[in-house]
């Protein structure tokens, strides 16, 4: 029935989002939602995709990030670094790429592109054989030809050039660029570590600078007001030196030279400094939105601090560049799997409540935009979901027509939490309220009763559409916010 | 309920729970909800620390368990395989690094993937990491873990002790500074 009821609203938002293309482009929203979803872009159907861009608007989302392999388009070395800053070398299959932004630009979504891994022909000549522990495309590659790929790569999405599928058009804008995709792992960059007599020392970080300010200056060079991302780290790393993966805040401490877990100092790099304009990481959790990582280094949803503190210390020693006070935080992908279908999951509804708890707690802690991993459900694989995600904000149907919301859709719409600030042995206290609303104005909080949802209270929203409220509610109340009619998430004050 | 009673409660349940806690300590930090996927879990160090058990060389599971492996046939063997190769007990005896099974969602699909990546899975590694999966998701406990010892648990007693004073105190001059939610 819920699902029913689900649909029908889902229905109802998705008839509007097809009349008025872009209308659900609420920029100045205090935080910049989007998606990632590499089965839909890198695999999927591309006739199906104007309708994943429609489904995803539906969201109230403004983003897609596209991540997509050098590899995959350089299939011919280029013969001199001329040609390899050409956009139109023949060498470059752009094809898909080409496709997916064109539909993305002109759905009104904004994208975001991520370019990660290697051809082996730009990999150290050292490489070991491809293999599990050194997988092709990752080890040690040519910061300078990833330079002169992403050269390329700007001015062919620099909205300049001639679209090769439809003469007398250009291809569209990209904006946002984000250099490489998880260097803190073994599977994204390699080696991690450098072993040395007894003692192993960080290798990532440094291979990884190279790449970003080669990338850096590579887009910047195209068009000033370009946005340079950091890769999105992945939150975990194996606890001791050596491993596969290096723990999120180790890795940058390393990358902004700075020392010091718990204190962080500043070295002085400002002669060789990292580049970039956005801070991104993958904040994938370990249970609720508030719970943090148990080593001091992984980095989940609560402890964007460890990354935030060590970077600022960094700004002000300069070894970040461009200077300034700070930089915005994105998390690029982060996601929980539901149950159904994948049987590992937790259900629809707990998904929906962690959505907006997680939005609150990036948001308390400055992070400023959320690509969401998947849309829809991925497909299991052998009849198994152990090995596929099933994170979507939509299950998945037989077409992308068929696809239904989960109540995480209306979360990520219109997210609204309550939790106490105080109570008492009887249950009785204070609970605290917040939400992003569709507009800034007045909002209503209702609670529900026998006979329906009654207003108890009006909130405003801000220019950047949160508001923050305290009331007095006992434990077991349900509560929602709503405005102009469109309802949130319902939250139980626990 | 009364202060004096909410005491005991957690104090009882605290020492029920924690010989549980300790037995049942694992390698890895994988809720519900956690994608499965080997690079997005969280690899703790046991009571034990990291230091190998034995030469490095032998599995970190028991006869018994190995046994149960061996009996749940291909996917059984492979989930021993990989708990041999990739326990955390025995990672720093090698200096190699470790097999991990792949980020599922951006290796694998129900249509054919037009590239060659390195990252789409053969099919070995694909049922390797479905037994890594399962195994995680119903929750390995192994029971290899060494027990935290007497000291801590009257460590966590006192603290909870603490904890139920406070309560007391706060409840008594009926306010408090604005708890973090876990939400």
């Amino acid at each position: 029935m819920r699902r029913l009821l689900l649909g029908a609203v889902a229905a109802v938002i998705l008839t509007g989002a097809l009349t008025l293309p872009g209308s659900a482009s609420a920029s100045s929203s205090a935080m910049l939602l989007g998606f990632s979803d590499d089965n839909t872009t890198r695999f999927g159907d591309l006739t199906q995709f104007p309708l994943d861009l429609d489904h995803l608007k539906a969201t109230r989302a403004t983003a897609m990030r596209l991540m997509w392999q050098w590899r995959d388009i350089e299939k011919v070395q280029p013969a001199s670094p001329d040609v390899a800053t050409d956009p139109a070398y023949p060498g470059y299959d752009f094809t898909r790429l080409d496709r997916l932004l064109r539909d993305t630009v002109a759905a009104g979504v904004q994208p975001l592109l991520t370019i990660t891994r290697a051809p082996t022909w730009w990999e150290a000549a050292d490489r070991p054989p491809v293999s599990e522990f050194y997988p092709a495309g990752t080890y040690k590659p040519d910061a300078a030809a990833y330079g002169r790929f992403m050269t390329a790569v700007a001015k062919r999405y620099s909205g300049t050039f001639p679209d090769p599928a439809d003469p007398g058009r250009m291809l569209p804008r990209v904006r946002w660029w984000q250099m490489w995709n998880e260097p803190n792992l073994y599977v994204e960059l390699t080696p991690q570590w450098t072993k040395s007599g007894s003692t192993y020392k960080e290798t990532s970080p440094g291979l990884y600078k190279k790449l970003l300010n080669a990338g850096y200056d590579a887009v910047k060079s195209v068009a000033a007001d370009n946005t340079v991302m950091t890769a999105g780290t992945a939150p975990f790393g194996e606890p001791w030196p050596g491993g596969n993966r290096m723990p999120a805040a180790r890795f940058d401490r390393v990358l902004f030279c700075v020392s010091g877990r718990t204190k962080p100092v500043a070295r002085n790099c400002r002669k060789d400094p990292v580049k970039f304009d956005v801070l991104a990481h993958h904040p994938y959790p370990i249970g609720p939105p508030g719970r943090h990582a148990i080593n001091p280094d992984d980095v989940v949803i609560p402890d964007f601090a460890k990354l935030i503190d060590p970077m600022k210390v960094a700004l002000k020693a300069g070894n970040i560049y461009p200077k300034t006070k700070s930089k915005p935080v994105w998390a690029t992908e982060m996601s929980w799997d539901t149950n159904p279908p994948d049987p590992g999951g937790i259900t629809a509804s707990l998904q929906a409540q962690y959505t907006a708890g997680a939005i609150y707690v990036l948001w308390r802690q400055g992070v400023r935009g959320l690509f969401w991993w998947n849309l829809r459900d991925d497909a299991p694989v052998n009849g198994s979901y152990a090995y596929s995600l099933q994170s979507g904000v939509y299950f998945r149907g037989a077409t992308v027509a068929q696809d239904t919301p989960k109540p995480s859709f209306v979360a990520y719409r219109f997210p609204f939490v309550a939790y106490r600030a105080y109570s008492n042995f009887s249950g009785h206290g204070t609970t605290r309220l917040w939400g992003i609303a569709p507009a800034s104005g007045k909002v209503q909080i209702q609670r529900q009763t026998r006979s329906g949802w009654q207003t108890i209270r009006t909130a405003t929203a801000g220019s950047d559409h949160v508001f923050q409220v305290r009331i007095a509610a006992t434990k077991g109340t349900r509560l929602r916010a709503s405005q102009a009619g469109e309802a949130s998430i319902d939250a139980k004050v626990f | 309920m009364r202060p004096t009673r909410i005491l005991l409660v957690t104090l009882a349940a605290l020492l029920v729970a924690i010989p549980g806690m300790a037995s049942a300590a694992t390698t890895t930090n994988a809720p519900p909800g956690n994608s499965g996927i080997s690079q997005y879990l969280e690899v703790v160090p046991s009571a034990s620390g990291n230091k190998v058990k034995g030469d490095g060389k032998t599995s970190p599971l028991t006869h018994k368990e190995q046994k149960k492996l061996q009996q749940q046939g291909s996917d059984g063997q492979a989930l021993q395989r990989i708990v041999n190769q990739t326990s955390p007990a025995a990672a720093p005896a090698t200096t190699t690094p470790q097999p991990k099974p792949h980020k599922k969602a951006r290796s694998v699909t129900q249509t054919t993937p037009t590239t060659t990546s390195s990252d789409d899975a053969t099919s070995t590694q694909k049922r390797d990491a479905l037994a890594v999966a399962a195994a995680y998701d119903g929750g390995s406990g192994g029971g290899t873990g060494s027990g935290i010892g007497v000291p801590l648990i009257a460590l966590m007693a006192a603290a909870a002790l603490a904890v139920g004073v406070i309560a007391i105190v706060r409840h008594r001059s009926g306010g408090g500074a604005d708890p973090e939610p876990e939400l």
